[in-house]
Formats: structure tokens, sequence, C-alpha cells
């Protein structure tokens, strides 16, 4: 393992990096930064003046950069290359990509993640759209804020394996040094770099094109941001009002322009970082969560923290199934099977148990009552949340030419 | 929070961010030149009182970004016993624009149970989690006046569209009715950067017994 590496993944594991998406932490040995603290507004950062436009329409939020990591089009550029480059996993038959698929979202459709050597995860992979907005990344880790940081963890990660590069760091930069594209694209992304092709310039890159995956056009935008009153069907604007109502709750968790919580940009003061228990188990009525996959109680072990995951983002949701950290909801009625009765019922085998009872579940989880046409408006208006321009724009699409 | 709470909200919210804003920073230059009195204003959709306070708050600007009048027409007469369907879009060159080619080559939550009192707090440290959403995306403040009333009735929404009750629309009564509107685009309650207020041309018709 590289100097670079080791130093890195043991700062990330002294402060409870490892608990990705599917992840099982080591137990938390205390605070301490992880990655880049410094932040900036805009695309700039301390590189200077930068040539990257985010493509944003007037008023819509701009993500906060990384004082160390300005966003440019040549790196923007080489992370979309790296992104879908099988040559990144340690049998180069994965990449971020495989995982992250374009067409729906940047997911992958399972339930589960699946490694690059078949190691089956306990977590879904998350949506990479709209990352560059939030405060804490991942499905339940309070300390991992940084994408750079965070694209180690599936490059060298070993519980579980994803991309499965550990120990071979040097064949990595070996193999990308070999490749023409990246004897051109690297030094023209980091110029200031002595050594071109490192994994500090590889994980800068990775973080600067998923910073740039932003999702702003669906049907919604366009009618909410755009001012086009043809773009939301009268049911999703039905669906819209009940969403935002007290009745339902929804939008305490999913709310703002991104439909999550954690959200910062520029211009925000403050961070916020939020994570709930939804009360999609509670496994012998004592709260309990499956064993492997417990939430931030991974990380502080404070016993209330128990089944506490981050809320996704409802941007593109009906590309995003199945639903929840472990894709145990297969279907958006599911879903709302479940918020509609204040958690999930399990009647049988080893995670029986009523979610609603939940003891550490959130007080807004109430439950609520829908007519079949008022779901039917929900449902209109979380697809009306699908940005079909995210799932083809050339911006983020495979450079490789491959599927 | 009901909409009678709205109003009172709307009432004492101004004083007390003037209040406010006198301990601390000196207020934004207002469109109106004075704190508004906001009881009489009808709120749509999930538009907010913060949000229009924010809105009037801050400086208006012609052009891109304002609102067109699709209904009614210009120099329509309308009958005051019908009220009418006011629908408007945002100007084309405010829509949302293409995406920048690039090369393809090479190289916390709120405590429900507030009381009132304490969710007028709230609100003056600029949280509107005790009554609603904020409002995220555009929003609208459609006013309609008359040579004598320049504040015939007002509305706030989120919407694209907005009909008065027939109560309503009797109150703005006959005769040359203008109608204005100003928007500006949101992000939790406080106008974002970049996001205006806007003003679009006005609307005039004319409203007959």
């Amino acid at each position: 393992m590289s100097r670079f590496v080791a130093i890195t993944l043991l700062a990330a594991s002294s402060s409870g990096l490892f608990g990705c998406s599917d992840a099982a932490p080591p137990a938390a040995t205390g605070g301490g930064g992880s990655g880049s603290t410094g932040m900036t507004t805009g695309a700039g950062g301390a590189g200077g003046a930068s040539d990257f436009d985010w493509g944003l329409p007037p008023g819509y939020p701009v993500p906060k950069v990384p004082t160390d990591n300005p966003m440019t089009t040549s790196k923007v550029e080489l992370g979309r290359r790296l992104f879908y480059d099988v040559r990144l996993s340690g049998n180069q038959t994965y990449a971020c990509a495989t995982c992250h698929k374009q067409e729906l979202a940047f997911t992958d459709g399972r339930a589960q993640g699946l490694g690059s050597t078949g190691e089956l995860h306990s977590r879904g992979a998350m949506s990479v759209v709209n990352v560059g907005y939030l405060t804490r990344l991942t499905w339940a880790n309070p300390l991992m804020k940084s994408l750079e940081n965070q694209a180690l963890v599936p490059m060298f990660g070993e519980t579980p394996v994803e991309l499965g590069l550990v120990g071979k760091e040097d064949e990595l930069l070996s193999r990308l040094a070999a490749e023409p594209v990246y004897a051109e694209l690297f030094p023209k992304a980091f110029p200031e770099e002595a050594k071109a092709i490192s994994l500090s310039t590889i994980t800068r890159a990775l973080g600067a094109f998923e910073r740039s995956i932003l999702s702003y056009r669906s049907p919604y935008d366009r009618y909410a941001y755009g001012g086009d009153p043809k773009a939301l069907s009268e049911s999703a604007r039905r669906g819209k009002e009940l969403f935002f109502a007290e009745k339902l709750e929804c939008f305490h968790c999913h709310g703002g322009f991104n439909f999550s919580d954690s959200v910062s940009h520029e211009g925000t003061a403050f961070e916020e970082v939020m994570f709930h228990n939804t009360g999609l188990y509670n496994i012998g009525g004592n709260g309990s969560y499956p064993p492997d996959n417990t939430g931030i109680h991974e990380i502080t072990g404070i016993a209330t923290d128990m089944g506490r995951f981050r809320a996704p983002t409802l941007r593109n949701i009906a590309l995003t199934a199945p639903y929840m950290h472990d894709g145990n909801v297969a279907t958006l009625d599911e879903a709302l099977d479940h918020y509609t009765a204040g958690g999930r019922t399990i009647v049988n085998g080893p995670y029986a148990g009523v979610g609603s009872k939940n003891p550490y579940k959130s007080e807004l989880i109430a439950g609520f009552t829908l007519s079949p046409e008022e779901r039917a408006d929900v449902k209109a208006f979380l697809e009306s949340l699908t940005d079909v321009e995210l799932t083809v724009d050339p911006r983020w699409s495979n450079p490789w030419g491959g599927p | 929070v009901s909409r009678s709470d709205r109003r009172l909200r709307a009432l004492i919210l101004p004083c007390l961010l003037s209040a406010c804003a006198a301990e601390k920073t000196p207020p934004e230059p207002n469109t109106t030149g004075q704190a508004d009195d906001l009881s009489d204003v009808v709120y749509e959709g999930v538009a907010t009182d913060d949000a229009l306070i924010e809105l009037l708050s801050a400086t208006a600007k012609q052009g891109p970004g304002g609102t067109v009048f699709d209904e009614p027409a210009e120099g329509a007469e309308l009958a005051a016993t019908t009220a009418p369907r006011f629908a408007w879009h945002v100007s084309a060159s405010a829509e949302m624009r293409p995406a920048p080619s690039r090369s393809t080559q090479g190289p916390r939550l709120a405590q429900r149970e507030r009381s009132l009192l304490e969710s007028l707090a709230g609100a003056v440290s600029a949280t509107a989690w005790a009554h609603g959403a904020p409002v995220n995306g555009r929003a609208y403040f459609l006013v309609l006046s008359t040579p004598k009333r320049p504040k015939a009735l007002r509305v706030f929404t989120t919407e694209l569209e907005y009909t008065p009750t027939a109560e309503a629309w009797q109150s703005v009564g006959t005769g040359d009715v203008t109608a204005k509107m100003l928007g500006a685009i949101f992000e939790n309650n406080r106008v974002a950067s970049g996001g205006g207020p806007f003003e679009g041309p006005p609307l005039h018709v004319h409203v007959v017994p």
C-alpha cells in the first residue's frame, strides 16, 4: 500500500470514514477532520479563475467547492474518464459507473450493491446526483464530508470490497499512465502537480466530476423554477400540495430544492446534518435494526442513533428503485405504504416487528391517510421529479464509447 | 398553522423584523418605502409570509425573469359578477438555459406543537418550519389595483394561476384595474442569489358591473 493511501485510510478510519453506502465500519475512535474542510463558493476555489460552467439556471443554488480542488473543465472531463474506467478496479471489471449508471440517475437498480469481486453489500448504491450539495455523504456516516476522500472508500475499502484496489495502488497508477488520453488529461487538469497521475489527483478529479452532476431540469423544475405552467400535470400539482403539507410531513426531511436535508451550497452559513429513523424495522420490539445495518449507531454507538440514516434526495426517485438503505422497499407504492402506516410491520422471520412502534423513530413519521386519488397525485408529483435530460446528458455520459 | 394565524403573523412580523433589524443591520431597500401591512394578502400554493417579507425587502428589477400574463387578455372587459382566472408564465428569456457543451473527446426539526408566540419568535430568526414548508423555487406577488385602491387585491402564490373567490373579486370593484406581478426565486424563504425579484409588464383590464 502506498504511503498516501496508508495515511489517508488511517485518517479516514480514525474518523469513521468507513461506513460508506455499504461498509461495516470499525468502531469510531473519536473526531477529527476527514479530508478537505476548506470550502469556497462557485467554481473557482483557491486555484483562481475557473472556466467551469455548472450549466445551472439563474437562481439555482451553486455547490460549494473545496478550496484545494477548484472546478475546471479539464478536471471534470478527467473525472468523467476515470468514473467510467474499469481500470479503477482491481480485476478491471468494475468502474464507478458500474454501480452508478447514468440511465438510472446514477444508481444501479439493485437492492444491495455487488462489488467487483462478487461480494454482496449490506446497503444499496446511492445516487451521486447532487452529491455536491450534501454536508454528509453515504447512508449513515456523520463524519463523511468530502467527495474526494469518499472516493477512496470504494477504491480501497475491504469491508466490503467494492472496486478492490487495495494492494494494487502502484498497478493502478501504471495502468493509467499507459493510457494516452490520460497522458494528456492529467497534466492539463493538474498543471501545478509535479506528478500529475497520483491517488490525490485521481480522487480530486473524481470528486470534481461527481460534484458536477446536477439535476435541475425535471418537470417540477420547469414549473417551480422555470415558470412554465405546462410543465406539471394537474395531478402532479395536487400531489405537490400534499407533499408540502403538514399532513404528510414529507418536506421536513425531503425538502428544499434538493428534496433532502443535510444540504449546503454557495451562500449557506450553517451546516445541517440530519439522520432519521423511519420505523423500517423494530426487531423484537426494542427498536433494533438488522445487525449489519444499524445506521449511524454503527459510528456513534449511541442507543438512540439506532436505525438513523440520511434522507436521500427524492429527485429522480422514480428511477432509483428499490428504496431505503437496504433496498427492502421495492416500489414507490410500497414506500407510500410504509409512510402511510407510520412504519413498516414485518410479520414473520428474523426481522419481525412493528416499525411504527420503534422507540427511536422520528416523530415526523406519524402516518396519514390518503384517498386513492390523493395517492395517485403524490405519485404523479414524485414522478415529476424525474430529470430525463440528466440520464442522457453527454456531460455525464460514458466517454469511452461503451455501454 | 391556520390561515388566520398566518394573517396574524403577517401583521406582527414586520414589526418584529423591523425591531430586530434596528438592532442589527439597516434594512434592505424596500420597494414600498416602508413597512407594509400584509394582513390583506391572500396566500396560495405553498407561499409563506416569511418569503413575502423577503420579497418586499429586496429591490425589483425589470427585464428577464419577469412574468407575462396569459389570462385575461390585455385590455379585456371583465364582468364584476364572474371572477376571472389570472394566469401567467415566466418570460422566455428566463427559462431553463441549455446545458453548456463540453468536449467529449480527448483528453433539525421543528416542534409542531409550538405556541404561536414561539413560532413568531422562530420566524424572526427566519425559520419558517413552524408554519409549513418554506418556499423553494419561484413565488409571485400579484397586486390588483384601481386608481383609488392601490391594494385592491393582493395574492402571494407559488402557482402560475389564480382565480379570486367571488367575494374577493367583488371587493376589487368596477372600472379600470391594473394587475402587477413581482416574482422571485426563493430558497428556504429567502430570495436566491440571482433570483430576482423580477417585475413583469402590467396587465390592464376593465371591470364592468
